[in-house]
């Protein structure tokens, strides 16, 4: 069975990468250089704080659970599971102390020399009581089995398409692998600490497919209904229909060790529009970050990062190209002056980050307009 | 014809060297219920130290990540990240969840119900000890050696077993080296042993030493539950031994059950470890379920309900308990049909239960009912139990396990059916049959405020539990996000509240033997009903108990009309 939903997986993904691919959609973003406004919109999207409390030390970002705000098709139907079997079992969870609190009242002893009954047996009592349990099993049984086949084979699959994606545990983060057209794996790395989210388009089934390069783990976030093991050496699978923008958090739920209850889980979820946009830019994202890493080395001289961006638009000078570098560097920007920012530091990281990321828009633009001209005749 | 071969010499020792030597199974029952009252203590303590990390304040994940990226200071918490904490690093945090579970079910629970069958078995069926005394003390005495193989780990390098007590690999298999994990291992074995010897004892105990006129159709229930439950550890225990020695020899002899590298398969260790593990459910609370027919029975002045109804939902439990092991691991990904069987099995379990509820509320039904503290107790009991039972309705089925496994609700659901359950069936089997143990009363007004106050404890401990898990708090996690201080700061309460309980009940159990000895068979003034043997004997009972077969008449637990 295991063996078919994998092959099932890698079909999907196959249909998937057959589509046209969906350039189109992100059309306004990719064809156009963005504004930094709309860079910084993509920074607050694509790295959301998870972590903040509120001046009421509240959690700004608050945990959405499966049975009160689902957020997606599998955890409504859990949700709705949950209560059906809540309600009609429920009966077995009152009736015990109904009774025991009327046993307790109207049976103790007064010392008023009633008389203990004699009865220790009645067959239609007991006939009553195990068949009425029986009963309401099979009330709750019909619908769970057929949940549990529904959970297994994404629905129509081959008319809706389908993201995959691998997920990757190691102590003590996650890897996500976005397969695309060739199946080139795209990777998402990990920084530490802030980890990066999972990415997935709202209304579209996302195929996760798990795995551990160490121990055991479980991924979860309880707003899809999702929690699925990753383990060493076997693939498990499990789907869901994101339907709800947003960002949602989750977090490793097999014991991983040490730091197994800082193992976080981020997703986020977008339109399709802004989901091509993350595909785009984590496309470039391994080149953007070498050009990151020596524009904060302070050895690196000014020459070698327009050495470094000229390769980079030689490689691919498209808009794109550089609206994914602009992403990066601002992105990196962020988590710096997220995590360094406080205090004394922060005015001095945030002309740094201006500066910084000036300088490369105008690396972008000079060196853009060079190459339309040597293009023109 | 020969001679009658020589008597040996028989030695008699006094005081220490008494316990030490003895193979009376009263003296031996003892051992055992101090070895567990000392134990649930430190297992409690254990708990302790969870409770106090998690209620710490600043422990939240926001606030520690802000500390964290803000390069200040952690909040103060007993464990912290970078070992700042009074009791150290995160490590440490998992070697308390691994011991508090071992130390919880190895040394308390389920040695709980062996002290008192060992007590109480051999007295309801008219035996004067156990088949084997000798094998029965070797039983108990080996649990030391195992508590100390565990409870010394902490001080060894690289600390305690830190991988949970269900040490899946392959985090058990790290740290190859350090002893911990070893130990630990060897605590099982040891433990293992134990209770398969005293399963072994029970059951030829049981089936051959009956007084005359003690048929199967007259045993006790608590009797029928020490059969049932000595089968079950007679075949369950070698699986757990197997599961851990695949453990040790791939930790320390290069072999690869369990590494996936080299052709084993994780998983593999799971399902052979819920073999054992599942069943073990049913070890740590089916004497109990027996114990607390006769309690139910004895304060209602009335006979038990539905014998045989009993004994056969017993019986099933036992039999199906063995099939539904892998509710415990439905998010490995498994087959569609074995979601299904794993569900289906265990939910059939929830009617054998049924029918044990029911007709326990009908055994008191219509009785003159005294609420001594034994019985507030097993009214206690059979409130929360059955909470915890319902928990566990909702959590074989297996589309809404994925959103509760290894969450908080999971570990409301089973602290709810071990603390609910198992340890307020032994508060109610000591105060009923204390007095019969050591031949002097527990106070019943202090009995009361033990109740009420672990009553209001566990249920305010368990209950918050339940609602962190569905709202989605992880579990053998030392920091929690901010949405779930509320619930945790009640748990941290409820737990106060029971550990106190506790903490009296021990302290009335030290007085008790300054009480004045109790001068008569029956304290309860239950026999003219229950007509049980160890009513008819005093209390103390005697050393080997009966001279002659006892002198009561066994009646018909069905009264007659069944
Ligand atoms: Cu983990
Ligand atoms: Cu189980």
């Amino acid at each position: 069975m295991l063996r078919l939903l994998l092959a099932l997986v890698v079909a999907a993904g196959c249909l998937a990468a057959a589509e046209p691919s969906g350039h189109d959609a992100s059309g306004h973003a990719a064809s156009v250089p963005a504004t930094s406004a709309e860079v910084d919109r993509q920074v607050a999207l694509f790295n959301p704080e998870v972590w903040k409390l509120d001046e009421k030390k509240q959690p700004i970002l608050k945990l959405d659970d499966p049975f009160n705000t689902p957020a997606s098709d599998v955890a409504r139907r859990i949700a709705s599971d949950f209560w059906f079997s809540l309600l009609i079992f429920s009966p077995f969870l009152i009736l015990p102390q109904i009774l025991l609190l009327v046993i307790i009242f109207k049976f103790r002893d007064r010392g008023d020399g009633r008389k203990a009954a004699t009865f220790s047996g009645n067959h239609l009592l007991e006939v009553v009581w195990t068949a009425v349990p029986c009963v309401a099993l099979v009330i709750v049984t019909v619908p769970s089995v057929q949940t549990i086949i529904w959970m297994e084979f994404p629905p129509d699959a081959a008319r809706r398409d389908v993201v995959p994606v691998e997920v990757i545990g190691k102590q003590f983060s996650w890897k996500y692998r976005y397969m695309r057209e060739d199946h080139a794996a795209l990777i998402g790395l990990d920084v530490a600490g802030l980890q990066e989210p999972l990415v997935l388009p709202k209304d579209r089934i996302a195929v996760l497919n798990l795995t551990s390069e160490d121990v055991n783990h479980a991924w979860w976030i309880p707003a899809f209904g999702v929690k699925k093991d990753a383990i060493i050496g076997r693939h498990t699978n499990v789907w869901f229909t994101p339907d709800r923008v947003g960002t949602f958090k989750g977090q490793c739920a097999e014991l991983c060790g040490n730091d197994h209850g800082r193992m976080i889980i981020t997703a986020v979820i977008t339109d399709a529009a802004d989901y091509e946009l993350w595909v785009e830019h984590l496309r470039y994202r391994n080149a953007a970050l070498k050009i990151w890493s020596l524009v904060r080395d302070p050895l690196a001289k000014p020459e070698q990062v327009d050495a470094a961006v000229a390769k980079y638009l030689a490689v691919d000078s498209s808009v794109a190209a550089k609206n994914a570098l602009r992403f990066w560097i601002a992105t990196n920007h962020a988590s710096l002056l997220r995590g360094k920012g406080q205090g004394p530091n922060k005015d001095q990281l945030k002309s740094e980050s201006r500066r910084d990321r000036e300088r490369i828009d105008g690396l972008l633009n000079l060196t853009a307009r060079r190459t339309t001209q040597e293009a023109a005749p | 014809m020969n001679a009658p071969a020589p008597m040996p010499e028989i030695r008699h020792y006094t005081g220490v060297m008494n316990w030490l030597t003895t193979v009376d199974h009263k003296k031996i029952g003892l051992i055992y219920f101090w070895f567990v009252v000392l134990m649930g203590l430190v297992g409690g303590a254990f708990a302790g130290a969870i409770r106090f990390q998690l209620a710490s304040p600043g422990a939240t994940l926001e606030a520690l990540q802000a500390a964290q990226l803000a390069g200040t200071a952690a909040p103060m918490a007993l464990f912290n990240a970078d070992g700042s904490g009074l009791f150290g690093n995160y490590h440490r945090y998992n070697e308390m969840v691994t011991m508090h579970a071992s130390v919880m079910i190895f040394f308390t629970i389920i040695p709980g119900f062996i002290a008192f069958a060992n007590y109480i078995v051999p007295l309801m069926i008219g035996a004067r000890d156990m088949a084997f005394p000798k094998m029965n003390a070797f039983g108990v005495w080996l649990l030391f050696p195992s508590a100390i193989l565990m409870i010394t780990s902490f001080f060894v390098k690289g600390g305690a077993a830190a991988s949970g007590w269900t040490a899946y690999p392959p985090l058990s298999l790290t740290g190859v080296g350090d002893p911990g994990q070893d130990m630990w291992v060897m605590g099982v074995h040891f433990a293992g042993v134990s209770s398969i010897l005293a399963a072994i004892n029970f059951l030829v105990t049981i089936i051959s030493l009956r007084a005359p006129g003690m048929t199967w159709s007259k045993l006790p229930l608590f009797v029928w539950a020490t059969f049932f439950v000595s089968i079950i550890q007679l075949v369950a225990t070698p699986v757990l031994a197997a599961a851990v020695t695949m453990v040790l020899m791939d930790r320390n002899f290069g072999t690869s059950f369990t590494v996936a590298s080299s052709g084993g398969d994780p998983v593999l260790y799971q399902h052979i470890f819920w073999f054992y593990s599942h069943p073990a459910v049913y070890i740590m609370i089916l004497p109990g379920f027996g114990a607390i027919s006769h309690i139910f029975a004895a304060f209602s002045r009335k006979l038990v309900f539905g014998y045989w109804g009993m004994v056969i939902a017993t019986g099933s439990i036992t039999a199906v308990g063995f099939a539904v092991w892998a509710h415990h691991m439905f998010t490995v990904g498994m087959p569609i049909w074995a979601q299904n069987y794993f569900m289906i099995a265990s939910l059939v379990i929830a009617v054998p239960t049924g029918i044990k509820v029911f007709s326990w509320l009908a055994t008191m039904w219509g009785g003159t009912i005294r609420f001594t503290t034994a019985m507030l107790f097993a009214c206690g009991f059979l409130s929360t139990f059955v909470i915890g039972g319902f928990g566990g309705l909702i959590l074989a089925l297996v589309q809404i396990d994925f959103s509760f496994h290894d969450s908080y609700f999971v570990v409301g659901h089973f602290h709810m059916v071990l603390v609910g359950g198992s340890v307020m069936l032994l508060f109610a089997m000591t105060y009923y049959w204390w007095p019969k143990m050591s031949g002097h009363m527990l106070s019943e007004s202090v009995g009361k405020w033990v109740f009420w106050l672990m009553f209001i404890g566990i249920l305010c401990t368990f209950m918050p539990m339940h609602v962190s898990g569905m709202e989605g708090m992880a579990r053998r996690i030392p920091v929690y996000w901010a949405d779930f201080r509320l619930t945790n700061h009640l748990t941290t309460g409820g737990y106060c509240l029971t550990f106190l309980s506790a903490l009296i009940f021990f302290i009335d159990l030290i007085a008790s033997y300054r009480r004045p000895k109790i001068t008569v068979d029956d304290p309860w003034q239950i026999n003219d009903v229950q007509q049980s043997f160890e009513w008819a004997t005093s209390c103390p009972p005697p050393d080997y108990n009966f001279v002659q077969v006892p002198p009561i008449p066994v009646i018909d637990p069905t009264g007659g009309k069944h």
